[in-house]
């Protein structure tokens, strides 16, 4: 699929970008739970503080890749928390940037920098 | 999440440490996701507190410092998000982010530097802003007068008396306000405390019992209603104004003008409310304003109002003055009974308002902070030039490779700007920490403190200032390296022209300047450190400890009105506590000491001759019950105290102080003699025993004399219950207070303090200026410390080739090491002169400021200059190490 001429001027994503959208897919989150995700997922690699986390969010607000949804309470605190989503223009970004990232894991392995991925295994 | 985590509260000092972080975030940044970034601060804080303190406090330290580099970079970059990888070439403003970078790395490469210069002037800034901001708020008036500069003040003084800014008497008012044609109109008011009945409750709240024109002369605004009408001057009416605060608080900030409120028992109609922007300063008590009738026929003697005056158009405050001490003049003739000896003048609001010792205090302080300032721009010259020469070589590469003037001159501002930028943001925070803790240690008791904010002015000043020092000094090497001939100074090596006798010159001048005025603020700092540590240190007179006090007043309550109930109050309630288990004794008395204004009685003596108007014995007055010596433990040193007989049945006594044995009775034993004071209806009072003298309030007078007549024959509806307990006083608060309401129903208590309190409140003040005269010392010392090292430690950087050689040619270590601290320490001995000399000339004209240490105060004038040369020694030692152990080879072929 080829991605959008709109979705490609956001492309490369930095790391930080790339996880925050990728633990949108699923459902909006609030920031705790975002950190919670993206730590989970990177395994501990990416550790974000408030303030990046939150001006990253915002730069990615004003580019149409995140909305701020409503706040509400948290289900696991009694706490009232804003939940960010993913818009159909974040998630078109997301993919062509995974594409990109496809094509660049292939051609390293094609030059068996690193071994075949996927169906080989 | 568990449900211990989610209970943990977030500590107040944390979210202020990240509330910084987020403030130097963008503006819109801030509003858009501050409140998201606080909340997820403190979900991650209280998860890693569920791990450990330190963990919590490591990320609450991360997470501001990395708030802090992403609110520069996001201003510096002018982007909100962090940087982006552009493909394809440069982004616009590409050249001033590599300028950042580039300064950035090059604070990384010598983070010492940066460090240094950061604290230095961050120090310095702070502490500059918190006088500055001091001063301001003390010379600023807060209430908002109109036309400030057409109000003057008048008070009466009475040198022989020495009695200074008193208030003026109703009648003496009517005469200056008919009399003295320069003033238009006068506001006169007195302070009082009555009851209201608000929110379910009887309190009682500040007044301000003001004259007729009091709104029209100071043109102080009211929020709703209308002032007092002349008609409710004239019959004192029962018509109130609130302050907004008190409207607001205790009656919920509806609309009330016109309805009725219980004011000292009685209904009174509220007419208006006075605006919200009065409520400063002094008058940030006041919640109650009632109307005064100022009568001709009242006590020309009873000096209680507060005079403001406006002047007349053309009128000037110097003729206002005149005119009004020739009235004071004529009408110390006409009424010599009660003006004798009394003058009057008229002064400036600011005069009025800020008394001579606060400005005193206050421009030793200024002095203090310019001279931290003074040091701190003095070793940020010296840093600048030390790494001078570095820098020029770095600059002569860069410009071999190409890059313009400019550009060089761009990217050292650059690099000084950020580090200005963060000095001034550490100042603000020093400020910031001062002024809290200013109130901490005052414990929010000064109205001056609690006016303190960071004058926006002095945060310009302060920007401006540190801007200026490290540009100037990190243009220099551009400048000079713009002109210079490269290939000359890329051949010089780092040894260079710093270290030649020109710069070297200019260096001892500069550590001469630095040691001078360390040296002058410390002598004078300890000077005015011992000053108020003698006033501190003098004993109160009696025991403070384990005594817990509190104060009834059944005024406007409907008990308790007549003596003989008084008496019988007095008497329960001192049982009432004296049954509380763990309570030694009890007394009840009309004045606590240190708390309050005195009653103050002048009498004769029998026997002795008539004593002229200047000499008549003049005392303060305290009526205390029996149990008084008890619970105070002031010495008993002839004759008797004040005993349960002492009732209104037997005969009148009174016992008197040493201080008042002493002046009048020239230090005979009274007991026996009968004086008479001039009261009405008083009966002549027989002596019956000597006490001894409680401290003076005002730290600095000798204790004042004073009488004790038995409150049983004097008796009085409002006073204090002192008790003395066994163990620590705040154990028995609650038993007691609840033995005395239960004791004395109806009748408010308040104001429970333990002595010791109420010590330490009077001394508050004194203990904050200590502790800041203190702190700027300490702040010169350590600032003139790091100075003279960092001087030493570049000069023998520079010349280790010169010692190397000096050692393969037979000198020996000793030597020069000898000749190292020879060199150190020769400005510092030229300081040290300098500085001793300009100590002794301000220390000459602070002399009145002084107390129980004098201006040329050997202990300070030797120990002060000693303690710098230790510093001074202490920080040539470790050049003079590094010089000692050079290895002669070495260091000759680092060339």
């Amino acid at each position: 699929m080829a991605p959008s001429d709109e979705a490609s001027s956001h492309l490369p994503l930095s790391e930080r970008d790339f996880r925050v959208l990728f633990a949108l897919l699923d459902a909006p989150l609030h920031g705790y739970g975002l950190v919670k995700a993206i730590r989970e997922h990177s395994e501990g690699t990416v550790i974000v503080d408030p303030a990046n986390l939150y001006r990253g969010m915002q730069r990615m607000i004003d580019e149409g890749l995140v909305r701020d949804g409503e706040r509400r309470p948290a289900p696991d605190s009694a706490r009232i928390r804003r939940y960010y989503e993913l818009t159909d223009l974040g998630r078109q970004v997301l993919s062509a940037d995974a594409e990109r990232m496809r094509s660049l894991v292939s051609a390293a392995s094609q030059k068996d920098l690193i071994p075949p991925t996927g169906e080989s295994r | 999440m568990n449900r211990h985590e989610a209970e943990l509260v977030v500590p107040r000092a944390a979210r202020r440490l990240f509330a910084v972080g987020v403030w130097t975030l963008p503006p819109r940044l801030r509003s858009l996701r501050g409140e998201d970034m606080r909340e997820l601060f403190e979900d991650l804080f209280r998860e890693a507190a569920g791990r450990s303190r330190l963990a919590a406090t490591r990320f609450a330290l991360v997470a501001t410092v990395r708030a802090v580099a992403a609110g520069i970079r996001a201003r510096f970059t002018g982007k909100e998000g962090p940087e982006r990888q552009v493909p394809g070439g440069a982004a616009p403003g590409a050249g001033w982010g590599k300028d950042i970078a580039y300064a950035l790395r090059g604070i990384r490469r010598d983070p010492g530097f940066a460090v240094v210069v950061i604290l230095t002037l961050g120090l310095a800034i702070g502490v500059n802003s918190t006088i500055f901001s001091l001063g301001r708020t003390m010379i600023f008036i807060p209430i908002p007068f109109a036309d400030q500069a057409s109000l003057i003040a008048i008070r009466a003084d009475n040198p022989s008396r020495n009695i200074f800014r008193a208030g003026v008497s109703a009648p003496d008012l009517l005469d200056i306000a008919e009399q003295v044609d320069s003033v238009a109109g006068v506001a006169a008011f007195d302070r009082d405390v009555t009851t209201l009945d608000a929110d379910g409750g009887v309190t009682r709240v500040a007044t301000m019992v003001i004259n007729e024109d009091f709104f029209a002369v100071t043109g102080l605004p009211l929020h709703a209603g209308r002032t007092f009408l002349a008609e409710e001057h004239a019959s004192e009416a029962a018509v109130v104004l609130l302050s907004h605060g008190a409207w607001e608080r205790r009656f919920g900030g509806e609309p009330m003008v016109g309805s009725t409120v219980q004011v000292a028992g009685s209904p009174h109609v509220v007419v208006g409310i006075v605006a919200p922007e009065v409520s400063r300063g002094w008058l940030r008590s006041v919640e109650l304003w009632r109307p005064l009738r100022i009568a001709a026929e009242s006590d020309r003697a009873n000096r209680n109002l507060s005079v403001f005056a406006r002047l007349a158009p053309g009128a000037t405050l110097e003729r206002a003055a005149l005119e009004t001490e020739g009235v004071a003049e004529i009408l110390s003739r006409e009424h010599p009974a009660s003006n004798d000896g009394w003058r009057m003048t008229a002064l400036s609001l600011q005069a009025a308002l800020v008394g001579p010792n606060a400005l005193v205090a206050l421009s030793l302080m200024a002095m203090a902070v310019v001279f931290v300032l003074l040091i701190a721009c003095v070793n940020v010259a010296n840093l600048t030039m030390a790494r001078g020469a570095v820098r020029d070589r770095e600059i002569a590469v860069r410009m071999a490779m190409g890059a313009s003037r400019t550009r060089v001159v761009r990217q050292l501002l650059v690099e000084g700007a950020m580090l200005a930028s963060l000095a001034a943001g550490t100042g603000l925070l020093v400020a910031r920490g001062t002024f809290l803790w200013l109130v901490a240690v005052t414990r929010g008791r000064a109205e001056l403190f609690l006016e303190l904010r960071i004058d926006p002015a002095m945060t310009i000043f302060a920007a401006a200032l540190a801007l200026a020092t490290p540009l100037v000094f990190a243009l220099l090497p551009a400048l000079r390296g713009s002109r210079s001939d490269l290939r000359a100074r890329l051949g010089e090596g780092v040894r260079g022209q710093s270290s030649g006798p020109r710069q070297r010159r200019l260096r001892d001048l500069l550590v001469v300047g630095q040691v001078t005025l360390a040296l002058t603020l410390l002598i004078v700092s300890s000077l005015a450190v011992r000053s108020v540590i003698a006033l501190v240190s003098i004993e109160p007179g009696f025991d403070p400890s384990s005594t817990l006090t509190m104060w009834l007043d059944t005024r406007d309550t409907d008990s308790a009105a007549e003596d003989s109930e008084l008496r019988a109050l007095h008497t329960e309630i001192v049982r009432a506590a004296g049954d509380v288990p763990g309570v030694d004794s009890a007394a009840v008395v009309s004045r606590r000491p240190f708390i309050g204004g005195q009653e103050r009685v002048a009498y004769l003596i029998d026997g002795m001759p008539e004593p002229t108007e200047a000499d008549t014995p003049r005392s303060t007055l305290t009526r205390v019950s029996s149990g008084f010596l008890d619970v105070t433990r002031v010495p008993l040193e002839s004759g008797r105290a004040i005993e349960l007989n002492d009732d209104s049945l037997s005969l009148p006594v009174v016992v008197v102080n040493r201080a008042a044995r002493e002046r009048y009775w020239s230090g005979r034993d009274p007991v026996g003699d009968v004086i008479r004071v001039n009261r009405e209806a008083w009966p002549a009072l027989r002596v019956v025993g000597v006490v001894g003298d409680l401290r003076n309030p005002d730290a600095d007078q000798p204790p004042e004399p004073a009488l004790y007549v038995s409150l049983d024959q004097f008796p009085v509806p409002n006073f204090a219950l002192m008790t003395r307990v066994r163990s620590n006083a705040e154990d028995h608060r609650n038993a007691i207070v609840a033995a005395v309401r239960g004791g004395a129903p109806g009748i408010p208590v308040e104001d429970v303090r333990t002595m010791e309190q109420v010590l330490h409140d009077d001394l508050s003040g004194d203990m904050a200026i200590i502790s800041l005269f203190t702190f700027f010392a300490l702040v010169a010392l350590g600032l003139a410390t790091v100075g003279i090292y960092s001087v030493i430690a570049y000069t023998v950087n520079g010349r280790l080739r010169e010692i190397g050689i000096r050692m393969a040619l037979g000198a020996r270590t000793p030597d020069v090491r000898r000749m190292v601290l020879r060199q150190g320490l020769m400005p510092v001995g030229i300081g040290i002169a300098f500085g001793l000399t300009a100590a002794a000339g301000i220390s000459q004209l602070i002399t009145g400021a002084l107390y129980g240490v004098t201006p040329t105060d050997p202990v300070t004038f030797i120990g002060a200059p000693s303690l710098f040369v230790a510093v001074a020694i202490l920080a040539c030692l470790l050049p003079a190490r590094r010089a000692a152990g050079v290895d002669p080879v070495e260091s000759l072929r680092n060339e």
